[in-house]
Protein backbone atom coordinates (compact mmCIF):
# COMPACT_ATOMS: atom_id res chain seq x y z
CA UNK A 1 0.00 0.00 0.00
CA UNK A 2 2.49 2.53 1.04
CA UNK A 3 4.44 1.47 -1.94
CA UNK A 4 1.81 2.53 -4.40
CA UNK A 5 1.07 5.52 -2.75
CA UNK A 6 4.82 6.53 -3.18
CA UNK A 7 4.50 5.94 -6.84
CA UNK A 8 2.09 8.25 -7.19
CA UNK A 9 3.40 11.17 -5.47
CA UNK A 10 6.56 10.46 -7.86
CA UNK A 11 3.92 10.48 -11.04
CA UNK A 12 2.51 13.91 -9.94
CA UNK A 13 6.02 15.49 -8.88
CA UNK A 14 7.53 14.03 -12.37
CA UNK A 15 4.57 15.64 -14.71
CA UNK A 16 4.04 18.75 -12.33
CA UNK A 17 7.42 19.80 -13.04
CA UNK A 18 6.49 19.92 -16.64
CA UNK A 19 3.52 21.37 -16.69
CA UNK A 20 1.53 22.82 -13.32
CA UNK A 21 3.78 24.48 -11.49
CA UNK A 22 6.36 25.92 -14.19
CA UNK A 23 5.07 27.70 -16.41
CA UNK A 24 4.20 30.80 -14.62
CA UNK A 25 6.53 31.47 -12.53
CA UNK A 26 9.63 33.27 -13.85
CA UNK A 27 13.10 32.62 -14.23
CA UNK A 28 15.57 32.56 -11.08
CA UNK A 29 19.03 32.06 -11.98
CA UNK A 30 21.63 32.00 -9.99
CA UNK A 31 24.05 33.13 -12.58
CA UNK A 32 23.60 35.28 -15.40
CA UNK A 33 25.89 36.71 -18.19
CA UNK A 34 25.67 39.36 -20.40
CA UNK A 35 25.39 37.25 -23.43
CA UNK A 36 23.08 34.11 -23.74
CA UNK A 37 23.34 31.72 -26.91
CA UNK A 38 19.88 30.28 -27.07
CA UNK A 39 16.92 30.61 -24.49
CA UNK A 40 15.57 27.04 -25.65
CA UNK A 41 13.52 24.95 -23.36
CA UNK A 42 10.83 26.91 -22.94
CA UNK A 43 8.35 25.57 -24.61
CA UNK A 44 8.04 22.02 -22.95
CA UNK A 45 6.81 23.84 -20.13
CA UNK A 46 3.65 25.07 -21.51
CA UNK A 47 2.72 21.80 -22.73
CA UNK A 48 -0.80 19.81 -21.51
CA UNK A 49 -0.29 17.83 -18.61
CA UNK A 50 -2.57 14.74 -18.19
CA UNK A 51 -5.92 15.80 -16.38
CA UNK A 52 -5.51 13.85 -13.46
CA UNK A 53 -1.65 15.15 -12.72
CA UNK A 54 -2.93 18.33 -13.03
CA UNK A 55 -5.55 17.72 -10.73
CA UNK A 56 -3.85 16.18 -8.32
CA UNK A 57 -0.77 19.20 -8.59
CA UNK A 58 -3.58 21.65 -7.92
CA UNK A 59 -5.51 20.11 -5.35
CA UNK A 60 -5.97 19.85 -1.91
CA UNK A 61 -3.64 22.15 0.60
CA UNK A 62 -2.59 19.39 2.13
CA UNK A 63 -0.91 17.91 -1.48
CA UNK A 64 2.82 17.08 -2.03
CA UNK A 65 3.85 20.29 -3.99
CA UNK A 66 6.56 19.98 -6.25
CA UNK A 67 9.64 22.43 -6.31
CA UNK A 68 9.94 24.09 -10.11
CA UNK A 69 12.09 25.65 -10.86
CA UNK A 70 16.24 25.31 -11.13
CA UNK A 71 18.47 27.75 -11.88
CA UNK A 72 17.39 28.81 -15.29
CA UNK A 73 14.97 28.20 -18.21
CA UNK A 74 16.78 25.39 -19.72
CA UNK A 75 15.60 23.23 -17.06
CA UNK A 76 12.12 23.57 -17.80
CA UNK A 77 12.42 20.46 -20.32
CA UNK A 78 12.37 17.19 -18.76
CA UNK A 79 14.80 15.21 -19.53
CA UNK A 80 15.09 11.17 -19.92
CA UNK A 81 17.39 10.11 -17.17
CA UNK A 82 20.80 10.74 -18.31
CA UNK A 83 23.84 9.20 -17.07
CA UNK A 84 26.23 11.56 -14.93
CA UNK A 85 29.50 11.48 -16.97
CA UNK A 86 32.80 9.33 -15.54
CA UNK A 87 34.15 10.77 -12.71
CA UNK A 88 37.73 12.86 -14.33
CA UNK A 89 40.60 14.03 -12.79
CA UNK A 90 42.34 17.31 -13.42
CA UNK A 91 46.06 16.64 -14.15
CA UNK A 92 47.08 20.09 -16.15
CA UNK A 93 49.63 22.02 -13.45
CA UNK A 94 47.43 24.87 -11.90
CA UNK A 95 47.39 28.53 -13.24
CA UNK A 96 46.43 31.66 -11.26
CA UNK A 97 43.86 33.83 -12.65
CA UNK A 98 42.89 37.44 -11.82
CA UNK A 99 39.48 36.08 -10.65
CA UNK A 100 40.96 33.55 -7.88
CA UNK A 101 41.87 34.86 -4.16
CA UNK A 102 45.40 35.23 -4.10
CA UNK A 103 45.42 33.11 -1.49
CA UNK A 104 44.64 30.29 -3.50
CA UNK A 105 47.90 30.59 -5.58
CA UNK A 106 49.50 30.21 -2.21
CA UNK A 107 47.86 27.30 -1.29
CA UNK A 108 48.87 25.75 -4.69
CA UNK A 109 52.28 26.40 -4.50
CA UNK A 110 52.10 24.89 -0.77
CA UNK A 111 51.04 21.60 -2.69
CA UNK A 112 47.28 21.96 -1.60
CA UNK A 113 45.20 21.11 -5.01
CA UNK A 114 42.39 19.40 -3.96
CA UNK A 115 43.97 16.02 -4.01
CA UNK A 116 41.54 13.12 -2.55
CA UNK A 117 38.73 14.74 -2.54
CA UNK A 118 35.84 14.65 -5.64
CA UNK A 119 33.26 17.30 -6.20
CA UNK A 120 30.22 16.29 -8.06
CA UNK A 121 28.95 19.38 -9.68
CA UNK A 122 25.16 19.36 -10.13
CA UNK A 123 23.83 21.10 -12.65
CA UNK A 124 22.85 21.61 -16.45
CA UNK A 125 25.47 19.65 -18.82
CA UNK A 126 22.53 18.99 -21.72
CA UNK A 127 20.72 21.68 -22.24
CA UNK A 128 21.35 23.90 -25.39
CA UNK A 129 21.40 27.04 -23.64
CA UNK A 130 25.16 28.26 -23.57
CA UNK A 131 27.22 31.22 -21.74
CA UNK A 132 30.30 32.99 -23.04
CA UNK A 133 32.28 33.60 -20.03
CA UNK A 134 36.12 34.02 -19.85
CA UNK A 135 37.38 32.14 -16.91
CA UNK A 136 41.47 33.27 -18.23
CA UNK A 137 41.33 29.89 -20.03
CA UNK A 138 40.46 32.31 -23.18
CA UNK A 139 36.55 33.06 -24.33
CA UNK A 140 34.15 30.06 -24.47
CA UNK A 141 30.43 29.11 -25.02
CA UNK A 142 29.44 26.64 -22.10
CA UNK A 143 26.38 25.37 -20.42
CA UNK A 144 25.93 26.64 -17.15
CA UNK A 145 27.17 23.34 -15.48
CA UNK A 146 30.13 23.25 -17.60
CA UNK A 147 31.81 26.47 -16.32
CA UNK A 148 30.82 25.88 -13.07
CA UNK A 149 32.43 22.17 -12.92
CA UNK A 150 35.33 24.46 -14.96
CA UNK A 151 35.57 26.97 -12.24
CA UNK A 152 35.67 24.68 -9.64
CA UNK A 153 38.33 22.34 -11.10
CA UNK A 154 40.45 25.80 -11.51
CA UNK A 155 40.37 25.75 -7.98
CA UNK A 156 41.17 22.66 -6.94
CA UNK A 157 43.31 21.21 -9.83
CA UNK A 158 43.74 18.12 -8.32
CA UNK A 159 40.38 17.08 -7.15
CA UNK A 160 38.46 14.16 -8.77
CA UNK A 161 35.20 16.35 -10.99
CA UNK A 162 32.32 14.31 -11.03
CA UNK A 163 29.38 15.82 -13.13
CA UNK A 164 25.58 15.32 -11.81
CA UNK A 165 22.96 16.31 -14.74
CA UNK A 166 20.24 17.88 -12.97
CA UNK A 167 17.44 17.15 -15.49
CA UNK A 168 18.08 13.54 -14.75
CA UNK A 169 16.22 13.64 -11.30
CA UNK A 170 18.56 10.65 -10.17
CA UNK A 171 19.79 10.53 -7.01
CA UNK A 172 23.29 11.87 -6.76
CA UNK A 173 26.29 9.53 -6.02
CA UNK A 174 28.95 10.33 -3.73
CA UNK A 175 32.49 8.89 -4.02
CA UNK A 176 33.08 5.65 -1.99
CA UNK A 177 36.30 6.52 -0.58
CA UNK A 178 37.73 10.61 0.37
CA UNK A 179 36.10 13.65 1.06
CA UNK A 180 33.10 14.28 -1.00
CA UNK A 181 31.88 17.87 -1.81
CA UNK A 182 28.78 18.62 -3.59
CA UNK A 183 28.56 21.68 -5.72
CA UNK A 184 24.68 23.29 -6.10
CA UNK A 185 24.72 26.22 -8.30
CA UNK A 186 20.88 25.87 -8.99
CA UNK A 187 17.68 27.04 -7.11
CA UNK A 188 14.65 25.27 -6.80
CA UNK A 189 12.34 27.37 -6.89
CA UNK A 190 7.81 27.81 -6.12
CA UNK A 191 5.58 29.90 -4.85
CA UNK A 192 6.08 31.39 -1.59
CA UNK A 193 4.35 30.21 1.76
CA UNK A 194 4.82 25.96 1.76
CA UNK A 195 5.83 24.14 4.57
CA UNK A 196 8.43 22.01 3.80
CA UNK A 197 6.19 19.13 4.91
CA UNK A 198 4.29 20.18 1.49
CA UNK A 199 7.10 20.02 -0.81
CA UNK A 200 7.72 16.60 -2.86
CA UNK A 201 11.01 16.11 -3.98
CA UNK A 202 12.78 14.19 -6.58
CA UNK A 203 15.41 11.21 -5.82
CA UNK A 204 17.97 13.88 -6.51
CA UNK A 205 16.93 16.90 -4.34
CA UNK A 206 16.13 14.17 -1.65
CA UNK A 207 19.96 12.45 -1.49
CA UNK A 208 21.41 15.79 -1.56
CA UNK A 209 19.97 17.33 1.71
CA UNK A 210 20.35 13.95 3.51
CA UNK A 211 24.18 14.73 2.54
CA UNK A 212 23.52 17.91 4.19
CA UNK A 213 21.78 16.56 7.24
CA UNK A 214 23.36 13.73 7.78
CA UNK A 215 27.19 15.05 7.20
CA UNK A 216 28.08 12.78 4.50
CA UNK A 217 29.05 15.93 1.44
CA UNK A 218 30.17 19.28 1.68
CA UNK A 219 27.20 20.71 0.31
CA UNK A 220 28.20 24.16 -1.45
CA UNK A 221 24.25 25.70 -2.47
CA UNK A 222 25.14 29.19 -4.29
CA UNK A 223 22.97 31.66 -1.66
CA UNK A 224 20.60 32.81 -4.97
CA UNK A 225 20.50 36.19 -6.82
CA UNK A 226 17.61 37.83 -5.78
CA UNK A 227 18.71 40.27 -3.09
CA UNK A 228 16.79 38.85 -0.36
CA UNK A 229 17.53 36.68 2.56
CA UNK A 230 18.18 33.33 1.91
CA UNK A 231 14.85 31.17 2.08
CA UNK A 232 12.57 34.49 2.06
CA UNK A 233 10.31 34.67 -0.72
CA UNK A 234 11.29 37.03 -3.82
CA UNK A 235 10.16 39.72 -5.82
CA UNK A 236 8.23 37.42 -8.02
CA UNK A 237 6.75 35.69 -5.17
CA UNK A 238 8.73 32.43 -4.87
CA UNK A 239 11.51 30.88 -2.62
CA UNK A 240 13.72 28.89 -3.56
CA UNK A 241 13.17 25.59 -1.65
CA UNK A 242 16.29 23.78 -1.86
CA UNK A 243 17.74 26.90 0.53
CA UNK A 244 15.10 26.42 2.74
CA UNK A 245 15.66 22.58 3.13
CA UNK A 246 19.38 23.26 4.20
CA UNK A 247 19.29 25.66 6.99
CA UNK A 248 20.64 24.09 9.96
CA UNK A 249 21.72 20.95 8.49
CA UNK A 250 25.25 20.26 9.15
CA UNK A 251 27.21 20.61 6.17
CA UNK A 252 25.93 22.49 3.94
CA UNK A 253 27.30 25.80 3.04
CA UNK A 254 25.71 28.44 1.67
CA UNK A 255 27.55 31.05 -0.55
CA UNK A 256 27.08 34.70 -1.47
CA UNK A 257 28.89 36.87 -4.09
CA UNK A 258 31.27 39.52 -2.97
CA UNK A 259 32.16 41.88 -5.77
CA UNK A 260 35.78 41.62 -5.37
CA UNK A 261 37.91 39.68 -3.68
CA UNK A 262 38.60 41.13 -0.57
CA UNK A 263 41.96 42.66 1.07
CA UNK A 264 41.83 44.94 4.23
CA UNK A 265 42.98 48.05 2.39
CA UNK A 266 40.67 47.36 -0.24
CA UNK A 267 37.26 45.61 1.15
CA UNK A 268 35.01 43.94 -0.30
CA UNK A 269 30.90 44.42 -0.60
CA UNK A 270 28.17 42.04 -1.23
CA UNK A 271 27.60 42.08 -4.74
CA UNK A 272 23.95 43.90 -5.29
CA UNK A 273 22.21 40.73 -7.00
CA UNK A 274 23.46 38.48 -4.02
CA UNK A 275 21.22 36.75 -1.31
CA UNK A 276 22.40 37.85 2.26
CA UNK A 277 22.22 35.77 5.44
CA UNK A 278 19.18 37.71 7.28
CA UNK A 279 17.89 37.26 10.45
CA UNK A 280 18.25 34.09 10.97
CA UNK A 281 21.11 32.85 13.51
CA UNK A 282 21.21 29.32 11.58
CA UNK A 283 21.51 30.92 7.79
CA UNK A 284 24.10 33.22 9.63
CA UNK A 285 25.88 30.32 11.19
CA UNK A 286 25.90 29.12 7.41
CA UNK A 287 26.39 31.80 5.10
CA UNK A 288 29.80 32.00 3.64
CA UNK A 289 31.20 34.81 0.69
CA UNK A 290 33.44 34.90 -1.96
CA UNK A 291 34.67 37.43 -4.65
CA UNK A 292 32.89 37.06 -8.07
CA UNK A 293 34.92 38.79 -10.31
CA UNK A 294 32.00 39.37 -13.06
CA UNK A 295 33.72 42.41 -14.31
CA UNK A 296 36.83 39.84 -15.71
CA UNK A 297 34.74 36.79 -16.70
CA UNK A 298 31.82 37.84 -18.00
CA UNK A 299 30.42 35.00 -15.47
CA UNK A 300 28.17 36.85 -12.59
CA UNK A 301 25.92 35.35 -10.01
CA UNK A 302 26.19 33.02 -6.58
CA UNK A 303 26.38 30.46 -9.01
CA UNK A 304 29.97 31.45 -9.50
CA UNK A 305 30.76 32.23 -5.95
CA UNK A 306 29.60 28.66 -5.11
CA UNK A 307 32.06 26.24 -7.09
CA UNK A 308 34.91 28.47 -5.14
CA UNK A 309 34.34 27.24 -1.93
CA UNK A 310 34.14 23.70 -3.38
CA UNK A 311 37.46 24.00 -4.29
CA UNK A 312 38.00 25.76 -1.51
CA UNK A 313 36.67 22.28 0.86
CA UNK A 314 38.95 19.65 -1.85
CA UNK A 315 41.78 21.91 -1.16
CA UNK A 316 41.50 22.05 2.78
CA UNK A 317 40.37 17.92 2.88
CA UNK A 318 44.02 17.33 0.91
CA UNK A 319 45.43 18.46 3.76
CA UNK A 320 42.97 17.25 6.42
CA UNK A 321 42.90 14.06 4.80
CA UNK A 322 41.04 12.19 7.99
CA UNK A 323 38.28 15.29 8.54
CA UNK A 324 34.51 14.56 7.98
CA UNK A 325 32.56 17.11 5.73
CA UNK A 326 31.35 18.87 8.27
CA UNK A 327 34.66 19.63 10.10
CA UNK A 328 35.50 20.85 6.32
CA UNK A 329 32.36 23.03 6.26
CA UNK A 330 32.56 23.99 9.54
CA UNK A 331 36.29 25.14 9.32
CA UNK A 332 35.95 27.34 6.16
CA UNK A 333 32.95 28.93 8.74
CA UNK A 334 35.04 29.56 11.54
CA UNK A 335 38.10 30.81 9.63
CA UNK A 336 36.07 33.38 7.48
CA UNK A 337 37.64 36.78 7.29
CA UNK A 338 35.55 39.63 8.70
CA UNK A 339 38.14 42.84 7.77
CA UNK A 340 38.05 41.91 4.43
CA UNK A 341 34.62 43.24 3.61
CA UNK A 342 33.02 46.49 3.80
CA UNK A 343 30.84 46.98 6.89
CA UNK A 344 30.89 43.86 7.72
CA UNK A 345 27.17 42.56 9.28
CA UNK A 346 26.44 38.89 9.97
CA UNK A 347 22.97 39.53 8.73
CA UNK A 348 24.60 40.33 5.35
CA UNK A 349 27.41 38.55 5.03
CA UNK A 350 27.14 35.66 7.65
CA UNK A 351 30.29 34.75 8.75
CA UNK A 352 32.49 37.22 7.07
CA UNK A 353 34.87 35.83 3.39
CA UNK A 354 36.23 32.87 2.47
CA UNK A 355 39.76 32.10 3.24
CA UNK A 356 41.41 28.89 2.14
CA UNK A 357 44.71 30.58 4.17
CA UNK A 358 43.32 30.84 6.88
CA UNK A 359 41.42 27.44 7.02
CA UNK A 360 44.73 25.48 6.71
CA UNK A 361 46.80 27.20 9.40
CA UNK A 362 46.76 26.45 12.76
CA UNK A 363 44.53 28.66 15.56
CA UNK A 364 47.69 28.19 17.86
CA UNK A 365 50.80 26.81 17.77
CA UNK A 366 53.46 26.48 20.35
CA UNK B 1 94.62 27.63 14.58
CA UNK B 2 91.06 29.05 14.51
CA UNK B 3 88.26 30.53 16.83
CA UNK B 4 85.42 31.14 15.37
CA UNK B 5 81.04 30.62 14.97
CA UNK B 6 78.58 28.80 13.08
CA UNK B 7 78.63 25.91 11.34
CA UNK B 8 76.82 24.28 8.26
CA UNK B 9 74.30 23.02 10.34
CA UNK B 10 74.06 26.68 12.51
CA UNK B 11 73.80 28.06 8.86
CA UNK B 12 70.63 25.65 7.33
CA UNK B 13 68.88 26.82 11.33
CA UNK B 14 69.52 30.54 9.89
CA UNK B 15 67.80 30.08 6.62
CA UNK B 16 64.99 28.74 8.11
CA UNK B 17 64.53 31.58 10.45
CA UNK B 18 63.51 33.97 7.67
CA UNK B 19 60.41 32.14 7.24
CA UNK B 20 56.75 32.42 8.75
CA UNK B 21 52.98 32.31 8.22
CA UNK B 22 49.79 33.66 9.56
CA UNK B 23 47.47 32.03 11.94
CA UNK B 24 44.23 31.45 11.15
CA UNK B 25 43.21 35.14 13.06
CA UNK B 26 45.70 36.78 11.01
CA UNK B 27 48.17 36.35 13.89
CA UNK B 28 51.52 36.49 12.20
CA UNK B 29 54.23 33.22 13.11
CA UNK B 30 58.01 34.22 12.53
CA UNK B 31 60.16 31.40 12.56
CA UNK B 32 63.07 33.72 13.91
CA UNK B 33 61.08 33.46 17.27
CA UNK B 34 61.89 30.19 17.26
CA UNK B 35 65.16 29.63 15.39
CA UNK B 36 67.09 32.52 16.86
CA UNK B 37 69.87 31.16 19.20
CA UNK B 38 70.98 33.36 22.27
CA UNK B 39 74.54 32.22 21.34
CA UNK B 40 76.22 31.39 18.16
CA UNK B 41 78.09 28.10 18.06
CA UNK B 42 81.28 29.13 19.23
CA UNK B 43 84.14 26.98 17.97
CA UNK B 44 87.98 26.99 19.17
CA UNK B 45 90.42 24.57 17.20
CA UNK B 46 94.07 24.13 17.86
CA UNK B 47 96.98 22.01 16.52
CA UNK B 48 99.38 20.17 18.17
CA UNK B 49 103.05 19.13 16.10
CA UNK B 50 103.27 15.95 17.09
CA UNK B 51 106.18 14.60 14.85
CA UNK B 52 107.69 16.28 11.69
CA UNK B 53 105.59 17.01 9.08
CA UNK B 54 102.65 15.85 11.69
CA UNK B 55 100.00 17.91 13.73
CA UNK B 56 97.11 16.73 14.93
CA UNK B 57 94.07 19.33 15.35
CA UNK B 58 91.62 19.32 18.22
CA UNK B 59 89.08 21.56 19.63
CA UNK B 60 85.09 21.96 21.16
CA UNK B 61 82.14 23.99 19.87
CA UNK B 62 79.81 25.23 22.54
CA UNK B 63 76.41 24.19 20.16
CA UNK B 64 73.61 26.77 20.26
CA UNK B 65 70.02 26.42 20.73
CA UNK B 66 66.88 28.22 19.84
CA UNK B 67 63.40 27.46 21.17
CA UNK B 68 62.62 25.04 18.84
CA UNK B 69 66.28 23.58 18.23
CA UNK B 70 69.21 22.37 19.56
CA UNK B 71 72.76 21.88 18.40
CA UNK B 72 75.00 19.73 20.85
CA UNK B 73 78.41 20.62 21.77
CA UNK B 74 80.67 19.03 19.72
CA UNK B 75 84.64 17.71 19.61
CA UNK B 76 86.83 18.59 17.00
CA UNK B 77 89.54 16.15 15.60
CA UNK B 78 91.73 16.28 12.62
CA UNK B 79 95.41 14.91 11.46
CA UNK B 80 97.24 16.98 9.09
CA UNK B 81 100.14 15.43 7.04
CA UNK B 82 102.69 17.81 5.55
CA UNK B 83 105.72 16.57 3.07
CA UNK B 84 108.03 18.97 0.98
CA UNK B 85 108.00 17.04 -2.30
CA UNK B 86 111.11 19.32 -3.86
CA UNK B 87 112.14 22.68 -3.14
CA UNK B 88 109.72 25.60 -2.16
CA UNK B 89 106.63 22.92 -2.90
CA UNK B 90 104.77 21.32 -0.15
CA UNK B 91 101.73 18.60 -0.28
CA UNK B 92 99.64 18.26 2.49
CA UNK B 93 96.60 15.79 3.61
CA UNK B 94 94.44 16.94 6.04
CA UNK B 95 91.18 14.74 7.95
CA UNK B 96 88.99 16.75 10.16
CA UNK B 97 85.92 15.45 11.75
CA UNK B 98 83.60 16.03 14.59
CA UNK B 99 82.20 13.83 17.28
CA UNK B 100 78.65 15.45 18.68
CA UNK B 101 77.36 18.08 17.46
CA UNK B 102 73.77 16.32 16.88
CA UNK B 103 71.34 19.39 14.73
CA UNK B 104 67.31 18.26 16.51
CA UNK B 105 64.47 20.70 15.63
CA UNK B 106 61.76 20.50 18.48
CA UNK B 107 58.23 19.88 17.48
CA UNK B 108 54.74 21.99 18.01
CA UNK B 109 51.29 21.37 19.15
CA UNK B 110 49.41 22.97 16.70
CA UNK B 111 45.65 23.79 17.33
CA UNK B 112 43.40 22.78 13.83
CA UNK B 113 39.98 24.13 15.70
CA UNK B 114 37.60 21.72 14.79
CA UNK B 115 39.95 19.29 13.41
CA UNK B 116 41.99 19.58 17.16
CA UNK B 117 45.24 19.14 18.28
CA UNK B 118 48.36 17.11 16.76
CA UNK B 119 52.09 17.22 16.83
CA UNK B 120 53.73 18.62 13.88
CA UNK B 121 56.67 20.34 12.68
CA UNK B 122 56.35 23.76 13.52
CA UNK B 123 57.47 25.27 10.42
CA UNK B 124 55.06 23.39 8.40
CA UNK B 125 52.38 23.33 10.58
CA UNK B 126 50.12 25.76 8.08
CA UNK B 127 52.07 23.87 4.85
CA UNK B 128 50.56 21.22 2.10
CA UNK B 129 50.96 18.26 4.38
CA UNK B 130 49.08 16.65 7.00
CA UNK B 131 49.79 16.97 10.68
CA UNK B 132 51.35 14.28 11.11
CA UNK B 133 53.22 13.61 7.93
CA UNK B 134 55.16 16.94 8.57
CA UNK B 135 57.03 15.27 11.52
CA UNK B 136 59.21 13.56 8.24
CA UNK B 137 60.21 16.39 7.75
CA UNK B 138 62.00 17.76 10.87
CA UNK B 139 65.55 19.27 10.88
CA UNK B 140 68.31 16.37 11.70
CA UNK B 141 71.99 16.96 11.31
CA UNK B 142 75.18 15.19 12.70
CA UNK B 143 78.56 17.10 12.63
CA UNK B 144 80.45 13.99 11.72
CA UNK B 145 78.75 14.97 8.05
CA UNK B 146 80.49 18.07 8.00
CA UNK B 147 84.11 15.73 8.32
CA UNK B 148 86.65 16.73 5.58
CA UNK B 149 89.45 15.50 3.80
CA UNK B 150 91.72 17.84 1.63
CA UNK B 151 95.01 17.65 -0.36
CA UNK B 152 96.74 20.86 -1.26
CA UNK B 153 99.87 21.55 -2.56
CA UNK B 154 101.51 24.57 -3.21
CA UNK B 155 104.79 25.86 -5.17
CA UNK B 156 106.27 29.16 -4.17
CA UNK B 157 107.82 30.62 -6.98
Amino acid sequence: MQKTHFSVIMVIGAFAISSTFVAPLHAQPLSFATSVQSAAGLAKAGSAAPAGVAKAGAAAANAKIPPVRRNDETLLKFSPLRSAKAPSKTTSSPQYQTWMSAEIADAWNAGFKGQGATITVVDDFSSSRFITGNLGTGSQSLRHGEWTRLEASMIAPSATMASHDFNSGRTVALAKTGLNIANLSYGMFAKSGYSLSQISWSAQETSLINYATNGSAVVSKAAGNDAVAVGASNKAGNTDYLNVALVGTQSALFVGALDRNGTTTQKANLASYSNFAGSDAAVQRQFLTVGVRGDLTNLYGTSFAAPIVSGYAAVLGSKFTTATPTQIANRLLDTARTDTINGYSASIHGRGEASIARALAPSSID
Amino acid sequence: MEIGSGSARSELVKRISYGGYELDDGTPVNFSDWYTPALPDLRAVFLTEVADGVGITWGLSTGERGKKYRIAPALHLGLILQREVFPNAVISLSVSTKLGGRLSERTCMADYGIFGRAEVNCRLAASELSPEDTLAYLLKGRARDESRVALRFSWRF
